[in-house]
């Protein structure tokens, strides 16, 4: 009991400490690293859920801009042109989402592999198309213009600080979820599979079941997370949700590993903070680099982290902190 | 036309392109069979061929040197891609692998930009000239070309799996990856070579294709795509099979492209990937116990 205390305590202090450094940021950020914050934040809820799914139940999904993009359409559909209560499309969104993800995963998780990881990049591959030629619905490819800001009350959500805390606080939310499932007895259950799925069947985890739950689970956080970026940037169009956005959400995942629930928010703030520095820096470095040499270095950078730390970005830190507590242990 | 010489025109444009995907698909599973890699840079090596081709081309260079240094150029980078990002990554994870591939494509897509520039490079046909009449349709020399290099590849590839000491370790390596150690086939040196190759395809693949839709920066994430959902729909063991699948996928396309709608043709192939997926996993032909030949 003492150590569940501690745990108490410790994610207590985590929570309070998190929320602190919030409020300073809030308070004493520009609006670029506010938005830049804003973004990250977004990305930390979709990595989240697809930690969830790569870490610990060992599947992949290469489609989850899909998912993304199916809230953020859902959100600017039923509130820019139904006129829906911004906070009701929410659940909407994160229902549909849902229920789309049941309907793939359910034949696809019973095969082993890279299986559903093919389906999703079909289903993202489709949704988008969706998303540009069902023009009645979706405006085409020039989107959605004229969500309404989302509002308590009297008061309108509007501005990068405002959003720093809904942002954050669905980030912290989905860790705060993510954290609870893996800690529990289905968490165990999930990485027994995601280390031998027939071992796994045999102590009587029902596998494939399981998969699906996450797997529906984290299209979930990505349908919220979509479906909150529209209210952000009041609008949207196609060009945000289509393979490469996919491609850089798992991105996300293994630099900032798989396996560990923090990789998620360290690997989205890593991609966005990459693609920013390029775009701010790279100029300054090679007078007269364009887009062009951007997107070369971007590509290198990945590929140099990934080869520098293939399990991700955090597994220095974890082994330093386990090699500290083994010498504590010794010296005790 | 009526409608069956309609079909038919559709039908032979789909062949084209079906062949052009066949080029991109057996490179995807030559690539998977031996190092376990889906490589998603796959795409990137048909976009530099047929960027190489273009350029070369409109630097008048003759046409047969213009494929030649495209195959080669495409077997280069590929080469390159291998040694500076697969071979160092060897033993990560999978999932590792993939991302690297993901990552090496972003880069090699910024330096066709940087080297190419934006603006898409237009390649004369091969054979200039009318196009052959066959039942009120009528079939454009490059597919003709399209056909017979794919064949003549094929061809050789089979040769060079009967006939040559890499081609036989590749399937050896393949059948059984520890027995193939066993009898001192190195695993790292397959995997440069059938990058190699498979590189070389791809090259083709972007050389054959460049006067038909020209050639630009960005083509090859959709070629790759496509290539993929080619070897997926053929069974990802079976480079055969794989053809198969490509050309039935071109003309699927082709025929939803022309009877249905043209903005939606790209969403039926992936559809047809999430019901092939759904259906049959394994693939068309392959028995349902076999996990990879």
């Amino acid at each position: 009991m003492a150590t569940r205390a501690g745990n108490n305590l410790r994610t207590g202090l985590v929570a309070a400490g998190f929320a602190a450094a919030l409020a300073l940021v809030a308070w004493g950020a520009g609006p670029y690293w506010l938005s830049v914050l804003n973004v990250i934040g977004l990305y930390t809820v979709v990595a989240v859920g697809l930690s969830l799914l790569m870490g610990y139940a060992g599947q992949v999904s290469l489609g989850h801009a899909g998912f993304y993009g199916m809230g953020a359409y859902v959100a600017a559909v039923l509130s820019a042109k139904l006129g829906w209560n911004g906070w009701l499309t929410l659940p909407a969104a994160v229902l549909l989402t849902m229920a789309v993800a049941w309907a793939v995963g359910l034949p696809t998780v019973r095969l082993r592999e890279h299986y559903l990881a093919m389906a999703t990049l079909g289903l993202g591959v489709v949704v988008h198309i969706v998303m540009v030629e069902w023009d009645a619905v979706t405006g085409g490819s020039s989107g959605i213009v004229g969500i309404p800001p989302l509002a308590v009350g009297p008061w309108t959500v509007t501005g990068e600080r405002a959003w720093l805390f809904i942002t954050w606080g669905a980030a912290a939310l989905a860790l705060a979820m993510a954290h609870r499932l893996v800690t529990s007895p289905i968490g165990r259950a999930l990485r027994a599979i995601a280390g031998s799925e027939p071992a796994a069947e045999a102590l009587g985890i029902p596998a494939s079941r399981y998969k699906l739950a996450v797997f529906v689970l984290s299209a979930g956080f990505a349908g919220l997370a979509g479906a909150l970026y529209a209210f952000y940037v009041t609008f949207v169009s196609p060009s945000s949700f289509g393979v490469m956005m996919s491609m850089q959400f798992v991105m996300m995942v293994v630099v900032g590993g798989a396996h560990r629930l923090w990789g998620a928010p360290a690997g989205a703030a890593i991609l966005v903070l990459l693609s920013e520095g390029v775009k701010a820096y790279l100029p300054a470095l090679l007078p007269g680099a364009g887009g062009e040499v951007q997107l070369v270095f971007y590509g290198l950078l990945l590929v140099v982290i990934l080869l520098l730390k293939p399990d991700g970005v955090l597994t220095g830190w974890a082994a330093w902190r386990h090699k500290r507590s083994g010498e504590h242990a010794r010296t005790a | 036309m009526d409608y069956g010489t309609v079909v038919l025109q559709l039908v032979f444009s789909g062949l084209t392109v079906g062949a052009i995907y066949a080029l991109v698909a057996v490179g995807f599973v030559l690539i998977y069979n031996v190092t376990g890699v889906l490589n998603f840079a796959q795409g990137e090596f048909a976009a530099v061929g047929a960027l190489t081709a273009a350029w070369l081309s409109m630097r008048g260079l003759p046409l047969w040197a213009c494929v030649v240094l495209a195959v080669l150029v495409a077997a280069v980078v590929a080469a390159g891609v291998e040694r500076a990002v697969v071979h160092p990554a060897r033993h990560s994870r999978p999932m590792t692998v993939i991302m690297l591939t993901i990552g090496a494509g972003i880069a090699l897509r910024g330096a066709a930009l940087l080297v190419f520039g934006p603006d898409p490079l237009a390649m004369p046909m091969f054979t200039e000239g009318e196009p052959i009449a066959v039942g009120g349709a009528t079939i454009l020399w490059q597919t003709v070309w399209a056909l017979v290099l794919c064949v003549l590849f094929f061809a050789a590839l089979l040769l060079f799996f009967e006939k040559t000491y890499i081609g036989k370790a590749v399937q050896a390596n393949v059948m059984n990856r520890f027995a193939a150690r066993l009898y001192g086939i190195r695993p790292t040196a397959l995997s440069f070579w059938v990058f190699v190759v498979s590189g070389a395809v791809s090259g083709l693949a972007g050389a054959v294709v460049a006067p038909i839709t020209g050639a630009t920066y960005d083509m090859g994430l959709m070629l790759g795509m496509k290539g993929f959902v080619a070897a997926v729909i053929g069974g990802l063991n079976n480079a055969a099979a794989a053809v198969v699948g490509a050309v039935l996928l071109g003309v699927v396309e082709a025929l939803a492209a022309g009877l249905l709608s043209s903005g939606y043709a790209d969403a039926i192939s992936f559809v047809l990937l999430i019901a092939m997926l759904l259906l049959r996993p394994m693939g068309l032909w392959s028995r349902a116990e076999g996990k990879r030949v």
